[in-house]
């Protein structure tokens, strides 16, 4: 899976890998094998999508804990 | 020989510190009891000077104001109106805190300078994750036995890490968000070190200056902009972040590397390309199962050259996401 509109969501296990946000012009998300996608071209629908799939976005704040 | 003594009248009335010992200042921040994780290698009794008490893990009892520590490792707990503990032997401590547990927990932080901890010689592990002490790293020089460092979130200790340039034994350097500054070249001879996070201090330089070093597992960078190098120098990191960083990488060659490198927003200024193509052929080997640890998150302009390599790492379970520098 390719993903290349503004707002890419790429998530697992209802996680995100990274935070909601509009991602710099020309990038791509390749969806490694197992994981899921989506991508719209507005915020509201992303957000939506976000709120209806009930995904968060945990922050890695130490890698340290690894 | 003959000599003249000379004896003068009065008396010391300072109370100066004796031979070998140290003082731990504290400072309260909350209610409820404070936890000592200390570590010694003989016989050492600590003080608690001025008002509180030792107490249980419960806080409900008053067991003094002296505590004899045994050989190893001592949960000690103490009133959250300690303010001054006199420790009698400063060469027999061999951890302020340990690997997981910060020196001083709960209802306390670790106050005063870390000036006060010259000379604590056999030092092996040193935790001042989120104290309130300050005072230059520098301090630490003579501790070279040491083999954990973690100054994590304290952002009173500074100074330049050239202070640790003889510190080989290191293996565990966590200082990230504390004050400290230098180049990254004061590692390089740290063949033990197998973790290391300076994210969000002053610290510089090339990244091929750890080279050397055993870093297996995470290197945390983020918030720096002015680290810089040869990424494929670094044969066994796993993971490495720059979130919020702006610091400019390149690759070369896959050489005696075996495992993926994960990345966070990593910029790649050339070789982006021959990078893809050797992770594709490198084992799938995150540092934690957690998603973002199986990213390849770059910065970099790429060709239809990784498209293929592309296509295999997500095979192997690798989300790849890919930016354009502009």
């Amino acid at each position: 899976m390719k993903l290349t509109k503004k707002f890419q969501i790429v998530y697992k296990e209802g996680k995100m890998i990274r935070p909601l946000t509009e991602m710099p012009e020309g990038s791509i998300s390749y969806v490694g094998k197992g994981v899921q996608g989506a991508e719209f071209d507005s915020l509201e629908e992303a957000q939506a999508f976000v709120s209806d799939n009930n995904l968060i976005y945990e922050q890695v704040k130490d890698e340290n804990a690894l | 020989m003959d000599c003249l003594v000379t004896k003068l009248k009065g008396t010391v009335t300072s109370d100066f510190l004796k031979f070998g010992e140290v003082r731990f200042a504290l400072r309260n921040k909350s209610t409820g009891v404070s936890k000592m994780t200390i570590y010694v290698n003989a016989t050492t009794r600590l003080t608690i000077i001025g008002s509180g008490n030792f107490t249980d893990s419960a806080g409900s009892a008053n067991t003094g104001n002296i505590k004899d520590l045994v050989y190893g490792v001592n949960t000690v707990y103490f009133s959250s109106d300690v303010t001054l503990i006199s420790c009698n032997n400063k060469y027999a401590l061999t951890g302020l805190g340990d690997l997981t547990a910060p020196f001083i927990t709960g209802s306390t932080t670790l106050a005063g300078s870390l000036s006060d901890y010259d000379f604590i010689t056999n030092l092996k592990e040193l935790n001042f994750t989120s104290q309130g002490i300050s005072g230059d790293i520098a301090v630490l020089k003579n501790v070279k036995s040491m083999t954990a460092l973690i100054t994590q979130y304290a952002s009173g200790i500074n100074g330049d890490i050239s202070a640790l340039s003889k510190h080989t034994a290191l293996q565990y350097a966590y200082m990230q968000y504390s004050g400290v500054s230098g180049d990254l070249a004061s590692l390089m001879n740290m063949t033990s070190l197998g973790q290391l996070d300076v994210s969000g201090t002053k610290i510089s330089g090339d990244i091929s200056s750890l080279a050397n070093t055993n870093i297996g597992g995470a290197l945390g960078l983020d918030m720096l902009s002015s680290i810089f190098g040869d990424l494929s120098k670094l044969t066994k990191t796993r993971y490495i972040s720059n979130i919020e960083g702006n610091s400019a990488f390149t690759w070369t060659a896959k050489g005696a590397r075996t495992n993926i490198l994960f990345c966070n927003n990593i910029k790649i200024t050339s070789g982006a390309d021959q990078f893809l193509i050797d992770m594709a052929n490198c084992n799938f080997s995150p540092v934690s199962s957690s998603e973002i640890y199986k990213t390849i998150s770059i910065r970099a302009n790429i060709t239809a050259a990784s498209n293929s390599a592309i296509t295999t790492l997500q095979n192997k379970g690798v989300t790849v996401i890919v930016t354009p520098l502009t």
